[in-house]
């Protein structure tokens, strides 16, 4: 019930493995939260179960932050969420869900990206000469 | 005068003793309310929302307690490090199938899945057991009922289950709580109507342990029949009791023929 | 005159009487969690008193502090939700918004509210233009049949409001 001291709440996440530069891909996340809103009361003993809901989720792709969600108590239990992202390049995918007592748990996934003739696209391009003018 | 009395006395005692009831019984003892082609699964009475929850096998948030069953079926644990895999592993002890035949009868006692496995644990793998409807159980005796999906359910009541199907057809057609209803008025005789905006399922149990909305986690039969009992205000009894065990063994051979579907999403 | 001592003497009587009435009061107090007891009820009806009750006035001023006067833009924003929810407890739900997602045109922010629930803000969605599209699923918690308001923000100011009802009814015998 509320309150319960368990070390494994499972967090789910569903990436297609590749994709089409531009194509546009579908991130499924699910996380096993009791999402308490601190509102109910036990029957017996009217004592209010403490407020424990998932704040923020994050979606990270190569560092760089492209989602963010504030969720609040009305989101139901064991939440599920799906949402959208533009495949540009290869990348490491995370989806990180903090739990508004500061806890954060992570999934990551990773997905490769190919263009129109089939070669994979890497996320970045270091050229050594560039670079150096850009110092200088 | 008071002959005739005595004579009409008896004759009314015997027959008000309706002497003939047995027989009747056990002529229609194992009819069922349903025909094998009219069986309904929970799904056809569930919105098409919740039906595209359940489908899915990544949004149907049941398959979360699957997961973790699966893990713990493989967790090594205690001075022995058994784990249900290590024996459960090969064809000859494959539980494919296993979770379609519960309850069944086991040395002389009717069990269900979840206490079935709590002896394996004790007897087989020298661990405490689990406390009934906890998580880890729950989880457990999902993922045996998983690894059986599609399988159709086919319970026996023959032999030494014989006595505890009697018994838990007594309890299906008998009356309970303040509201003075049985079982069969609402799942055998009105099903597919409405009661108060929900449509009354044929009450088959081929989904349990199932994922419900209004406890938002994974419940077992037990659970769902004591929340039955509180809704005809009648007094609940714990979770494994042996009523509740011969209740489920009759509840089970009545959706005899429908496929494992565990883990559904009801309400 | 007899000089044997009376057994029943005012202090024993008034003792007796004070002690009988203790061991009664107590006894009710002992009873307290049985239904039916005056206490138990007592505390059910104080219970009552404490349920975070919607405020429709509050909802609306959450609203209008969103929108802020602004100018609403038509079809910006699209709301599916079920018309009838199997449970309150999870109701799937999902929007998307009409845009083009260059420049300045994406939504910066996307308000969920549901009106008749005690907490109305639901979720809060931020996107990006690597977002592609804004479309998100997400299941949520209703207390009552009512309105589900999404109201979309962009980058470049405008402001987008859609209304879905939903009705969350009551199941079998309870």
């Amino acid at each position: 019930m509320a309150g319960e001291e368990r070390k494994n709440w499972r967090r789910r996440l569903k990436t297609p493995k590749s994709a089409i530069k531009g194509e546009i891909i579908t991130i499924k996340t699910m996380a096993e939260h009791i999402m308490e809103p601190g509102v109910r009361r036990d029957p017996e003993t009217g004592v209010i179960y403490p407020k424990k809901i998932i704040d923020l989720v994050i979606c990270r792709f190569n560092g760089k932050q492209i989602y963010k969600s504030h969720w609040y108590s009305g989101v139901s239990a064991n939440p599920f969420m799906s949402f959208k992202m533009k495949a540009i390049s290869s990348g490491l995918l995370e989806v990180e869900w903090v739990d508004d007592y500061g806890q954060s748990s992570y999934k990551k996934a990773i997905i490769i990206v190919y263009d129109e003739n089939g070669k994979e696209v890497i996320p970045m391009k270091l050229d050594k000469a560039s670079s150096i003018k850009e110092l200088m | 005068m008071s002959f005739y009395n005595v004579i009409i006395f008896i004759l009314f005692s015997i027959f008000s003793l309706n002497v003939f009831s047995d027989e009747i019984l056990d002529n229609k003892l194992y009819e069922k309310p349903y025909a094998n082609n009219a069986l309904k699964s929970g799904k056809y009475f569930a919105r098409e929302e919740t039906r595209n929850i359940e489908l899915d096998e990544f949004e149907n948030p049941g398959m979360i307690w699957v997961e973790r069953g699966k893990d713990l079926f493989n967790l090594q644990d205690g001075e022995n490090n058994s784990s249900c895999a290590l024996c459960h592993k090969g064809d000859t002890n494959s539980l494919l199938g296993a979770a379609a035949s519960y309850p069944k009868v086991y040395k002389n006692q009717l069990i269900n899945l979840e206490q079935k496995i709590n002896m394996c644990r004790k007897n087989n793998m020298n661990l405490p057991k689990y406390k009934l409807e906890s998580n880890n159980l729950l989880s457990l005796s999902s993922f045996v009922s998983y690894i059986s999906k599609g399988i159709p359910m086919n319970v026996s009541v023959a032999g030494k289950a014989e006595k505890y199907f009697k018994k838990g057809k007594e309890i299906f057609y008998q009356r309970i709580g303040q509201m003075n209803l049985a079982c069969n008025q609402c799942h055998d005789e009105i099903a597919g109507s409405y009661l108060r905006a929900e449509k009354i399922s044929q009450g088959h149990i081929n989904g349990f342990p199932s994922y419900l909305m209004r406890w938002e986690g994974i419940a077992s039969v037990h659970r769902r029949f004591q929340f039955c009992n509180n809704q005809a205000r009648a007094q609940p009894l714990e979770i494994g009791h042996n009523d509740y065990n011969a209740l489920q063994l009759y509840v089970a051979w009545r959706g005899n023929g429908l496929p494992i579907e565990t883990p559904s999403v009801r309400r | 005159m007899s000089l044997k001592k009376n057994i029943f003497t005012r202090r024993k009587v008034f003792n007796y009487l004070i002690g009988c009435v203790c061991a009664m009061s107590s006894k009710y107090s002992l009873a307290g969690q049985q239904a039916g007891s005056p206490f138990r009820d007592r505390f059910q009806t104080y219970r009552q008193t404490f349920r975070i009750e919607p405020d429709p006035e509050e909802a609306r001023r959450i609203v209008r502090n969103i929108i802020k006067g602004r100018e609403i833009r038509e079809n910006l924003i699209f709301l599916k939700a079920p018309d009838i929810a199997e449970n309150g407890n999870t109701v799937p739900i999902s929007f998307g918004v009409n845009c083009s997602m260059e420049g300045q045109d994406y939504p910066r922010i996307v308000h969920i509210l549901v009106l008749d629930n005690p907490f109305p803000e639901i979720a809060k969605f931020y996107f990006s233009p690597e977002s592609g599209e804004a479309s998100v699923d997400i299941r949520i918690r209703m207390r009552t049949s009512s309105n589900i308001i999404a109201i979309a923000e962009m980058q470049d100011g405008s402001v987008g409001e859609t209304k879905a009802f939903v009705d969350v009814t009551i199941g079998a015998c309870s």
